[in-house]
Formats: structure tokens, sequence, C-alpha cells
């Protein structure tokens, strides 16, 4: 993994923290004291089960929630308190590509369309010959045909229906994007395609990911380093090969055992550690966060 | 009595829709014994849960239609033929469902022993205390803590995992001797998963039943199937022991599939082997092999004729052009294997 | 396999071919966007196509039978009145010796006019007033709403009563008193499929990409609650025709020389008894014209909801 310190740091996450108000005057702590850093052209992978944050983080940080209290830092300017020309700016840069391939596209428009609506927000092709090209190799870019720009979301698959997605995020020329379980909702071939595309793409667009998911196998692969999520707050955070080779955190353990390996030997013959609901993680939380165990 | 409770012969299932007829299921031929877990393997548009669906006479006319020339026996009766009243008798009491989405499984309105005892009353004559006590015994089984107080809880008092159970407990409650799941646990979390799974496991040991798992998470598979079959395009292209499918599989299909999950040792931000494209659309058949247009073994014949089964061993075969002498003649080789390591 | 397949088998059908990638992302079916797939499916409803066109039947006879038939409106015929049907007069006479054939179509213009415009304009401040109480949220949605329920609880008869005070009686004031009160249901359902909406995750994509408030709400929202508001607004058409015809029958709406079909019942209904021609035909109008906007609205909404899409 390249030196952190010679890297220009893109991303920098800073005691981000994101309360919800729920009844009976209770508050929901989605996200509790979150920090992170991603370098240009690096992807980090965020890991965790239903309810652990992820998500509520990715949205915070993209500016669709407000933050409740921390900071989020994009290229050294601070984004949770934008508002106006820095705040469109910060849009075009940073994009995302969402979760439920079936519902993020919007039914009623073509995917021409689909794909061309943020290049009018920020005044990009305004000629509408060459808005349509760049559409066409958009979707040449993500796998797909040139006639395709003239159909409905609804004929079209999972998998091909999420790279629509991908090149409608795309189309604003962003360095950042964030993958909020973008392979989720798919087929086990199809979602090795996806993110093959995405691979292909960080490495000809020069593009930084953060990539939210909970298949863990599929974050390994793709993630130079990966942040283990659990009830609001990052309980363990590594390099990839590290964190899957040597997990710290008994969370973390048993998160890695209870994944179902593709292999009869294997898989008969292991036990699954359980996870004891009732663990309380908030005060072991911090000192692992403050303790690396390597750099 | 045949040693199979379920013989499922060339079914074929199409649906009628507005641009035409869609052939979801083109000749599906397998058997389960009893007592024996069978996993159908395969993407989203393969077929899978049309086939399940088709066993528990769960297909609608006028739009889907179940073709005449299929078969399939449970316990040497053909339940194509059965009427309105035999399935009843047959649906929750002999073969039970398990679908993929807990939240959308269970009636929310109802309290979850009222939804238990339903079942129980339809199929036995039993009193309202009786069957009480039936559905606290199986919440037990299930692993449900508190079961006294959660059989008068409404669903949305339950999380995923727990909701997942109860529709097993309810699938269980006539003991039926096949269970279907359909995805059970797509939808949990994989802590949550690994639990569901060691439960069937259970109930498929310990009850004798009958368990047909249908799945893409070929992890799963490999813990619990005992028969492994691989469905492409409506057809299967290959079926076998779990350690045929696993250790030696004989069709590019399956093969690719094996290779596009990322394992824990890969290496990291290696290009997965993927499978380029997407399955045809059902509508319009292909008429050679389904997987032709994506194959990158594909061959000429492949593309003009459907291929026939090849024997490979008594549990084990696939239908794949590879396997004919031909093939082996023009490419030169002794396992089919050697061409999907070499890309001979 | 029979043998002359197994003679196509020959050496030269075994070369490699490969992945074809361009046809394997081929899309097979014919392109049919929402509309069209309604449309279509509208169309396999008979009982709502047989409401369609006799609704265009009423209409064009509303516009041109005037001109076609050749008994006027307002000609009384002194020495006839109150003859029942006959080849000539078609409904008879009323009994000022009207031809109430020639009425019912100039009344029914008054009738469907009021229909129409009011269910527009219904529309028109429903949809926005909704639209932007559910965009915003919060203390706006909250404030908004209030009014609402006020003005729900207000009895539209109260409100035409005052408004003809100030304006007096007439289609004018008819019409203002029911469009003030009217719109508040298309607004309450807007409302509540728009902050449906909102949460939807292009909403979100529209957001993140930078698109601005306005064209949020324009080209996401309401193009995707289109389909609640015809619905809507041909279930609204026959409650305005029918409010008009109350208020006529009371008294309250047409005023003479001008006509519409609630005016004609109420004339109708004084004959009742020994001639009740005069009385069935406008009532006729008034029920098959709502009934045939209530068929049409079951069968647009069978049409729009996608959960019965093949």
């Amino acid at each position: 993994m390249a030196d952190n310190d010679n890297q220009e740091i893109l991303l920098h996450v800073e005691h981000l923290k994101k309360y919800f108000p729920v009844r009976n005057k209770e508050t929901l702590m989605a996200v509790d004291d979150v920090s992170f850093d991603i370098c240009k052209g690096e992807t980090m992978g965020l890991v965790g089960e239903s309810g652990c944050g992820k998500t509520t983080c990715g949205r915070t940080i993209i500016g669709l929630y407000r933050a409740t209290g921390g900071c989020v830092e994009y290229k050294g300017k601070n984004v949770t308190k934008l508002d106006g020309k820095d705040k469109q700016w910060f849009k075009k840069n940073a994009q995302m590509i969402f979760q439920d391939p079936y519902a993020s596209l919007d039914p009623r428009m073509t995917v021409g369309d689909i794909i061309a609506e943020g290049m009018a927000n920020f005044n990009l092709y305004p000629n509408p010959k060459e808005r349509e090209k760049r559409v066409q190799e958009l979707l040449a870019l993500v796998g797909l045909n040139k006639e395709h720009a003239g159909r409905f979301p609804h004929e079209f698959s999972g998998g091909q229906r999420q790279r629509i997605g991908i090149a409608r995020a795309l189309a604003v020329a962003p360095e950042f994007i964030i993958c909020d379980e973008p392979i989720s909702a798919l087929d086990v071939s199809i979602q090795a395609q996806v993110v093959n595309l995405l691979m292909k793409l960080q490495r000809e667009l020069k593009l930084t990911y953060l990539f939210i998911a909970h298949d863990l196998s599929m974050v390994k692969h793709i993630s130079d380093k990966v942040g283990v999520m659990y009830m609001g707050r990052i309980v363990e955070m590594a390099a990839s090969d590290e964190l899957y080779s040597n997990p710290m955190h008994p969370y973390t353990k048993a998160l890695l055992s209870a994944i179902p390996v593709p292999d009869p030997e294997i898989e008969r013959g292991k036990t699954v550690l359980p996870i004891e609901r009732s663990i309380n993680c908030r005060n072991c939380s911090k000192k692992h966060k403050l303790n690396p165990v390597s750099p | 009595m045949s040693e199979n409770l379920l013989e499922v012969k060339n079914l074929q299932v199409s649906f009628h829709t507005y641009a035409g007829e869609v052939h979801a299921v083109r000749g599906v031929t397998f058997h389960v014994d009893y007592g024996e877990c069978m996993a159908i393997v395969g993407e989203s548009g393969s077929g899978k849960t049309v086939t399940a669906k088709a066993i528990l006479g769960l297909i609608e006319p006028p739009s889907g239609e179940v073709k005449k020339d299929s078969m399939i026996l449970f316990d040497d009766k053909d339940i194509l033929k059965f009427t309105d009243k035999q399935w009843r008798n047959y649906r929750g009491n002999d073969a039970a469902m398990i679908f993929q989405d807990p939240m959308t499984s269970l009636n929310p309105t109802m309290k979850i022993g009222r939804q238990i005892t339903e079942s129980i009353q339809m199929h036995n004559r039993m009193s309202k205390e009786e069957a009480h006590k039936r559905a606290f015994n199986l919440l037990e089984k299930v692993n449900i803590p508190n079961p006294g107080d959660r059989l008068n809880q409404y669903p949305y008092e339950f999380s995923g995992g727990m909701r997942q159970r109860v529709v097993i407990a309810i699938a269980l409650a006539c003991s039926p001797k096949l269970m279907i799941a359909d995805e059970p646990t797509t939808a949990l979390d994989v802590t949550i998963q690994a639990q569901i799974i060691k439960l069937l496991k259970e109930i498929q040991k310990n009850n004798n039943t009958s368990v047909i798992m249908i799945t893409h998470d070929l992890g799963i598979v490999a813990g619990m199937a005992d028969y492994i079959s691989v469905m492409y395009a409506g057809r299967i292209v290959e079926q076998g022991t779990v350690f045929d499918i696993f250790n030696t599989p004989q069709h590019p299909y399956t093969y690719a599939l094996l290779k596009a999950v990322p394992s824990l040792k890969n290496e990291n931000k290696s290009e997965l082997r993927i499978i380029p494209g997407t399955p045809p659309d059902l509508i319009a058949p292909p008429k050679g092999c389904g997987f032709a247009n994506r194959c990158r073994y594909c061959m000429k014949v492949c593309g003009q004729m459907s291929p026939e089964y090849t024997e490979l061993s008594g549990t084990h075969k696939a239908a794949c052009w590879l396997h004919h002498p031909n093939a082996r003649r023009a490419f030169g080789f002794d396992d089919v294997r050697e061409v999907f390591e070499d890309g001979r | 396999m029979s043998e002359t397949d197994a003679t196509k088998l020959d050496m030269e059908m075994f070369t490699r071919v490969g992945v074809n990638e361009q046809r394997s992302e081929k899309l097979m079916r014919p392109s049919i966007s929402y509309w069209q797939d309604a449309v279509r499916r509208l169309k396999k409803n008979k009982v709502a196509m047989a409401s369609l066109f006799l609704l265009i039947f009423i209409i064009l006879m509303c516009i041109f039978a005037p001109y076609i038939y050749p008994h006027p409106y307002n000609e009384q015929n002194i020495e006839s009145t109150n003859q029942g049907p006959t080849w000539d007069h078609i409904f008879g006479l009323d009994n000022l010796g009207r031809d109430i054939f020639a009425r019912i179509w100039v009344g029914g213009r008054v009738s469907l006019a009021i229909g129409v415009v009011g269910a527009l304009v219904s529309l028109v401040v429903g949809v926005l007033y909704g639209g932007i109480s559910a965009y915003f949220g919060g203390l706006v949605d909250d404030i908004m709403m209030r009014i609402v329920e006020i003005l729900v609880g207000i009895p539209y008869m109260v409100v035409v009563i005052i408004v003809s005070v100030f304006l007096g009686k007439g289609m004018s004031s008819l019409l203002i008193a029911l469009c003030l009160t009217s719109w508040t249901g298309l607004a309450r359902l807007v409302r509540g499929q728009i902050l449906e909406l909102k949460e939807s995750e292009y909403v979100m994509a529209a957001n993140v990409l930078g698109t601005p408030t306005f064209k949020i709400i324009t080209r996401h929202l309401i193009p995707n609650t289109l389909s609640i508001i015809i619905i809507n607004t041909t279930f609204s058409i026959p409650g305005f025709i029918f409010s008009e015809a109350f208020l006529s029958f009371l008294g309250m709406g047409i005023q003479p020389p001008l006509t519409s079909w609630g005016a004609m019942a109420s004339l109708g209904q004084q004959q009742m008894a020994y001639y009740p021609h005069e009385l069935i035909f406008p009532a006729l109008a008034i029920s098959v014209t709502m009934l045939a906007f209530n068929l049409l609205g079951d069968g647009l909404r069978d049409a729009f909801d996608p959960k019965l899409r093949q």
C-alpha cells in the first residue's frame, strides 16, 4: 500500500455524528463518532451489518443528511457547512451510486435523460448533439449499447440498471464516488461484472472510492483498507489483507467466521462464532481506534 | 414405493405476457430423496423460483401455464392432476415453502400464534388448546426465546431473523415431508444467515425432511446441499453431488460461477473472472445452448443445437457440447477442465 | 438424437466462436413506456372504453347538436306545451313548449363546462398546494395542512350562499364557490404521494447530482404523481356535475335564460306527476354522464396500477 504521507488526502472525516430523534424523546445515534481519511486514488471499504450506520455515514458525508456533529473535509474545504457555489463544487466532485437498482432510476425517464440529468446542472455539454454523443460514450464505457439510451429502466435487468447508475454518476466527471451497497441486490455473476467495471474505471479515470457493503469477501477484494462498523462506530480499521488474516476485534472475528465459503470441506467442518448482541462496544472502541496496531 | 419423495420430469412452464410467451422453464428433470437436500443454484431469470412454485401448484392460469408433457410425482402421486381439494391437502401438509422476504411473508395484522395455529388447524382435527401447545413447541424448536410471550405478539415486534424463524415454524407446523426454501437468507445479515442455515440443517436431520434450497449463494450450498442442480435460462445445465460440482465442475457456466465469487484468499484488486453479458430473455428462447452468447468456449454447434446430457458418473451429468467426442478431437484434451483452466 | 442430427455434427461444427458481447446485451422486447403500457391496458378494458366513447359522443352532441337539430332550444311553442316524445320533438316539450332534446344538449354544455373547469382549477390549485406542502415538509407542511382541515370542515353550501350574496346567483358565483372548496381532496392525495416519493432513491440521486429543487419537483415528483392526479380528476368531474345539478335544482345555481341539467330537472320535478318525461331525460343525462366518468376513472386506475403490470 502506498505511503500515506506523500499522498493527497481527498476526504477527511473527523468525529462525524448523525443522530435522529425518535419517539419518546429518545435519540437514535446512527453514526456516533466516526473518523477516517481517504487518499486520492484509494478505495476504502466500510463494512457492517444492517443497522450499523454505514449507509447513514455515506449519506451524511455526501450531504443528503445534515451532520449532527463533527466535520467532513474534501480537499481541505469543510463541506458539512457548505452553501451555494461551494456546495455545487462539492457535488460535481463527489457523487454516489445507490443500492437498489430498481428504485434508484426514475421509471418515467429514458435512460439517456437519466444519464444526462447531471450534465445540465453543471452546464456541461450545453449543445444537444454533443450531449447525446457524450451519453453514448458513457453507455459504452459501462458496457451498454447506444440504442439503450431511448429505453426505460424497467426494460433492463438489475445489473444493467446498476451500470446505468454508474454512468449517471460519471456524467459529471467526479473525482470521488461513494458506492452505497452497489452490488447487494445483484446476482453473483453480475456482481463480478460491476466490481470489475468499478475497478477498471478507477484505473482509467483516477477515481477514489468509499465502498459501503455488507459482503465482506467482495469488499476485501476491491478495497485498499477496510473499516468495520458496529452500532455507529468503527470498531476496527486495517489494510484489506491485514484485516482478514489478523482480525483483532471480537465482532470482526465473529463476522468473518460467519461468511459462507464456497468450499464444501471448509463449510461442513467449521463452527461459526456467536455474536453476543449485548456486548456494549462503547468503551472498547475508542481504545482500538487510538491504538493502531500497525500504520 | 419408489425411493424418491419427489420426481420432476421434463417440467415446462410458460407465462403469457403482452410481448409474447415467456418460456420460463424449458424441460427440467430431477429427483429428491427422502431426507435429502437438493440445492437449485442459478441467477435471477434462470427459472428456479418458477420451478419451486410449480411443485407447490402456485402457477396461476391464465397467464401461467404448466405444459402438458410435464410431470411431477410426489410420493408416487401425480400432483399436476390434483383437484383443488387435493392441492389444499397437499400444501402446508405434505409440502411447505419458505419465501425470501420475511417482512412480507407474514400477515402484519395477525398475531404470530394465530398464524401458526391457523395452518395447524386447517390440516388436523385439533382443539384450540392443543394447536396452541403445538405452536409453542414449534417456536421452541426454532430457538425463539420466551415462546409463550412471543405467541401473542405481532410481526412488527420481531427482527428480520426472528421473523424468518417464525416463517420456518409455520412451514414446519404440519411436519411436511418436503420443505422448499426460496432464497431464505438473502434479505438477512450474514451472522443471522448462519444461524438460519444451521436451523434448517437441524430440521433436515432430525425430522428426515427433504429440503429444496433455492439460492445463488454458493457458500450456503457448500454447507448444506447433498445434491446440486445448476440452472440457466430455464434448463438444468449441470447436476451432481456437492463434491462433484465444487471439485470437478464440468460445465462452463458452473465453472465461471465458482470463479466469479472472490474468495478471501484472492489477490486483492485482481480482476475477477466475469461472465460477460446477461442471461437471455426467455421470450425468444435461444435455438441452441442458452449460455452460448456468454460462453468463452462457444463453438459453432452451440448456437445451432441444444446439447444433450452427458452422464459423467452415476451421480453427475452436464449438458455441454464440450463433452462430445468431436470437441475432444478438435481441441485435444482429456478432461474438460483443461479447457477451463488454459482457455484451450 | 436422430440420425439426421448426428450427421450434422461434423468436425466443422466444433470450431470455436467465443463470446458475442454485443448480442448478449441486446434487448429483445419492443420498447414500451409507462404511458404506452397504461394505454394498452386501458384499451383492453371494454367497460372503460365504452364509457370513454359514450362520453366523447355526449361531448360532441353538446357541441354540434344545437347546430344540426332543427328546433332551437329557447323557441316556445305555446300551443303544445308538455307534449311527450314524438318523432319531431325527440324528447318532447317542457311546460313552456320548449324542445327538451335541444335543451339537453345546450344545458349539457353548461353542466360539462362546470364539471371540467371546476376539475381543472381544483387540479392546479390542489397539485401546487399539496406539492409545496409535501416537498418542504416540517412546519410549512403542518401549517398548510391545518388550513386544509379547516376548509374541509366548512360545508360548501355555506360557501355558495356567502359567495352568492356578494356576487349574485349564477354560473360564475357557482363556479367560484365550488372551486374554493373542492381542491382539498386532491391536495391531500398529492401531498401523500409526494411525501412517499420524496424518500425514493432516484430523488436522492437527483439531489446528489445537484438538481435544483424546482426541477426535482417538476421532472421527478410530479410526473410520478400524474397517474393519481388523472384518476382523481376523472372522478371529481362527476362530483362537480352533481353539485351544480343539486344547486341549480335548489335554485341557487344556474339562472334563466341559461339552462343546465340541474335546472331542467328542477323544472321537470314540478311537472313530475303528469309529465314525467320532463324530469326523466335531464335526470338520465346526469346519471349516465356521471356513471361514464366513474367507470372510466375505474378503468384508468386499473391501467395505471403498477402492480397489475404483466
